[in-house]
């Protein structure tokens, strides 16, 4: 077990590593030079170019940055914004937070709400409430979240007045302690709603899909035949046989979700990794384009290899090894 | 009074755009201490009623008519209640996909503490396990397979599983689903000589299906024939095996080899099995029967007492 | 049983699967409708008229016009063309990506098969729209780009599905007997394996042209769409600066997007269930 975990972990930082260098390389191949975005529109002169590019390591070659940069990395520093001038780590900590509290939220409700729907229409299989689920189920899948999320601020926002349209707390008043909490959840309810209607209907059709598949196994039968009672069949080993796929696919999507919460956060407005990173990219900020696109990366490494381990703990045929 | 008795069993396949006569009037009478070996070439229906017996075939798609008495008790009409407690304490079954007969995420043994459970609700972890490691005795286990899941056993250790899990309370009547089939000779009648043995000592009846011939003739008392759904000829082995009246019994012995050492005139029987969506009017071997006439072809034989338990359905035969 | 001719096969298809055949008309109504907006659009969608911001229905606009004047409803019917486009493309492009790589991995198997795999979880592990993001919009948002990005980074799925059925066509007869002839392992590949395991693939496919679908909309929200084009996402961006004023140019782009996925969805699905009719029967 600890084998594997070290295992895990190895390739989670190999293919961290590889993923960084990727990037570097791609951000630094790219057309646009940010020396001349940083030193501003007034037509700078050479020198004062010449002096940014030294300062901030461009005028090496591009694998030579890129050791500079994994020795930085090493020792905990992910270099200064060339924009804001500041400490990249310091950036990204104070984002962090807002992103992980609408991803993580959003991912558990939609994990619990789905695999939930999805249980109770596999075993009403056929029902009017199963063809129902289904066919929204459908429906919001194919919604782009931001859209729905424009037309939730339009609706419960602009017309209805119920709730805060953007950003994460209120700016007029400075709430603390248990107020300001509040004031978060209010802020909250529009992106993450937004966020669970689009991403249960993934949930949902793989419990239900997948208890169906376990309700038609053999040993389903077995149990039958021993005169088990239908709902002990069912919550003990029907359910325990179903959950395996939606874990499995938990994993997968938290990259998926991580990233795309950038389009929730344009949305919203809300204040997190997403919407820094775009207008890092508007401006040509490397440093903190990379370090963002790395602890992205480190995050979802470190999601999955803690999938796995659960997999593992839940499903006796892996072996670790 | 028999211990089973089918009347008239009819089982139908309903599926979108037709129905399938899976088994037909099947009459068929097991006394208690019995040991009955169903045959039939495989599509012949007989896992079909094994199951129909056990009320375990769909709902949605079948439909079981006729009357199937157990101990004078009709399994078609008592209430999902009293079928739960009549099974496996009196009636249990051994599967023929035994490889996925458990469920893969939950050890061997726990799954045989919850079924022992459910007709022994108070019973304690020490007694389930002492009484799991005498049957794992019985077919040959080592007593680690209760701490083991099923897909760290081989299919024959699974198959000795399900035949353990089988006998765990002793039932009345035990069906054998071709459980023996997947396993190698030695094993096989290791574990057919074991549960003979059971039968002496436990009061067990019975019920093999399988198309192995030779196994229903070394571990048998009687023999059923099945084909196309329909039984043709049942009775003891000595009287059924030994000189076979109906026409496709005879065929059936004729492509096994002889269990008595004689290898010559094996033949199979030419032709396949009839469409069973469409309603056959007479004989349902008739298109494959050396001897059939138009009477066969128009009238539906009825199963005629040759000689006691001895019947057949054929107008050819048995003309006494 | 009777062969039947692809024909009469297909009809048989159509009429017991209504996925199929809904996704179908769907897909009909689409194609129409890209390929004749020049005809069926009431207006031209780059005009710029006098009246902005009308409402739905006011001066000749039956869905309004946008913040600069110009009409909703010939955006739209424009816009189909842009997401056909780049749906088709871009899914074509995962599509034979995953075919080969996953082919290849499961036909030749060993070394090759765990390089492939490791380098598919790699993939797996990269934040897929934040690497879209950068490459569109440090070289440039041309349409082009666009579906290639999105096809080179959504392959995965459609690899591993291959490699599944590579795995289980060598086992089969017909391929061993072609090894058994000689036939060289690239032509058994091209020859064998992939025609005989592509169809699940080309069901993924389709499903796959909703989600470049989306990753379009989403990109061209952002502002990073390729400005030459009408777009649906670009109209959403649009709407959203008018959020108060306009909410129609938003809404209608939207449920533009949305219906062409559900098309899609369809198609894909209905296919995975003529492919395994046991999941028909479950539902």
């Amino acid at each position: 077990m600890k084998r594997y975990i070290g295992k895990r972990a190895l390739s989670g930082i190999l293919v961290v590593i590889l993923s960084v260098c990727f990037n570097f390389t791609l951000i630094r191949l790219a057309p646009g030079d940010p020396v001349r975005i940083i030193a501003g529109l007034d037509n700078p002169n050479e020198q004062q170019i010449q002096v940014l590019r030294e300062k901030y390591g461009l005028d090496k070659s591009i694998p030579e940055q890129f050791v500079m940069f994994l020795k930085q990395v090493s020792q905990g520093d992910l270099g200064y914004s060339y924009v804001s001038d500041r400490p990249v780590v310091d950036m990204i900590v104070e984002k962090v937070g807002p992103t992980l509290t609408l991803t993580l939220t959003a991912v558990l409700l939609s994990v619990t709400l789905g695999t939930l729907i999805g249980i109770y229409a596999a075993r009403k299989n056929g029902s009017w409430f199963d063809k129902l689920v289904c066919n929204l189920s459908y429906f919001f899948d194919a919604t782009p979240g931001f859209w729905l999320g424009l037309m939730m601020i339009i609706v419960f926002a602009s017309y209805l007045k119920l709730l805060p349209t953007s950003g994460m707390v209120s700016l007029k008043n400075n709430y603390t302690g248990l107020k300001y909490i509040q004031d978060v959840a209010r802020h909250l309810v529009l992106p993450i709603s937004t966020m669970v209607l689009t991403q249960t209907p993934y949930y949902f059709r793989i419990a239900r899909s997948s208890v169906l598949q376990a309700m038609s196994e053999d040993y389903i039968i077995t149990f039958r035949a021993t005169g088990m009672k239908e709902s002990r069949i069912f919550n003990k080993y029907v359910l325990r046989n179903a959950i395996l796929p939606t874990v499995t696919v938990l994993g997968m999507s938290l990259g998926f979700l991580l990233s795309g919460s950038v389009l929730i956060e344009t949305v919203f407005a809300w204040p997190g990794m997403g919407r820094m990173m775009f207008t890092a990219i508007g401006k040509r900020d490397y440093p903190l384009l990379t370090g963002i696109y790395l602890v992205t990366s480190v995050m979802i490494c470190i999601a999955m290899i803690l999938v796995d381990i659960l997999y593992g703990l839940i499903d006796p045929r892996i072996r670790y090894d | 009074m028999s211990l089973l008795e089918l009347k008239d069993v009819n089982v139908q396949y309903i599926l979108k755009d037709k129905k399938i006569m899976a088994c037909q009037h099947i009459d068929l009478e097991i006394e208690e201490r019995d040991s009955i070996g169903i045959v039939g070439e495989s599509g012949s229906g007989k896992s079909t009623l094994a199951n129909a017996i056990l009320r375990l075939l769909p709902k949605r798609i079948t439909a079981v008519d006729g009357e199937i008495l157990f101990e004078g008790k009709d399994l078609l009409k008592i209430t999902p209640e009293e079928l739960n407690a009549l099974r496996w304490k009196e009636i249990s079954v051994v599967f023929q996909k035994s490889m996925n007969a458990l469920s893969p995420v939950h050890k061997v043994g726990k799954q045989m503490e919850d079924v022992y459970r459910i007709h022994e609700p108070k019973a304690n972890r020490d007694e389930i396990r002492k009484r799991v490691y005498e049957l794992f005795k019985i077919v040959n286990l080592s007593d680690r397979v209760y701490e083991l899941y099923p897909h760290e056993l081989s299919g024959g250790m699974m198959q000795r599983v399900s035949i353990a899990l089988s006998l765990l309370h002793n039932p009345k009547l035990l069906v054998l689903d071709e459980a023996t089939t997947a396993l190698d000779v030695v094993t096989q009648s290791q574990i057919l000589q074991e549960i003979m043995k059971l039968e002496e000592n436990m009061n067990l009846t019975r019920i093999m299906i399988t198309h192995d011939v030779s196994v229903v003739a070394s571990t048998c008392k009687k023999i059923a024939v099945m084909y196309a759904g329909c039984l043709m000829e049942t009775g003891t082995v000595q009287d059924v095996l030994v000189n076979p009246k109906h026409p496709y019994t005879q065929g059936l012995l004729k492509s096994f080899p002889s269990f008595k050492g004689a290898k010559n005139d094996l033949r199979g029987i030419p032709g396949s099995l009839p469409d069973l969506s469409q309603e056959i009017q007479g004989c349902v071997f008739a298109d494959r029967c050396p001897y059939a006439d138009d009477r066969c072809r128009q009238e539906k034989p009825v199963l005629r007492v040759v000689n006691g338990c001895w019947k057949v359905a054929c107008h050819k035969a048995g003309g006494e | 049983m009777k062969k039947r001719t692809f024909f009469s096969q297909f009809k048989h298809v159509i009429k017991t699967n209504a996925q199929l055949r809904t996704g179908l008309i769907c897909l009909v109504i689409l194609v129409t409708v890209a390929l004749l907006a020049p005809v069926l659009a009431p207006c031209d969608p780059y005009k710029l008229y006098d009246s902005i911001l009308a409402k739905p229905g006011t001066s000749g606009h039956i869905l309004g016009t946008d913040g600069l004047g110009r009409d909703v409803l010939s955006q739209i019917l424009y816009g189909a063309r842009t997401s056909l486009m780049i749906g088709v493309v871009a899914a074509s492009i995962s599509g034979i990506i995953g075919t080969c790589i996953g082919g290849i991995a499961g036909f030749f198997g060993g070394k090759v098969d765990r390089f492939v795999s490791e380098f598919m979880n790699f993939f797996l592990m990269t934040p897929s729209f934040f690497l879209i993001l950068i490459i569109v919009a440090l070289f440039g948002s041309n349409i082009m780009y666009i579906m290639i990005v999105i096809g080179f980074t959504s392959w995965t799925g459609n690899a591993r599905l291959m490699r599944a059925q590579a795995i289980s066509l060598k086992e089969r007869t017909f391929v061993k007997s072609a090894t058994a002839m000689g036939e060289g392992k690239f032509a058994i590949m091209f020859k064998h394996i992939i025609p005989n395991g592509i169809f699940p693939i080309v069901a993924q496919t389709t499903m796959n042209v909703s989600s470049a679908i989306l990753s379009e909309a989403g990109l061209s929200f952002l502002g990073l769409g390729d400005p030459n084009v009408v777009s649906w996402g670009q109209m959403i961006s649009h709407g959203k600066q008018y959020m108060l004023k306009g909410w129609w140019i938003a809404a209608f782009a939207g449920i533009a997007v949305i219906f062409t996925v559900l098309t899609f969805f369809m198609i894909g699905d209905g296919m995975n269930r003529v492919l395994s009719p046991k999941m028909n029967s479950n539902n």
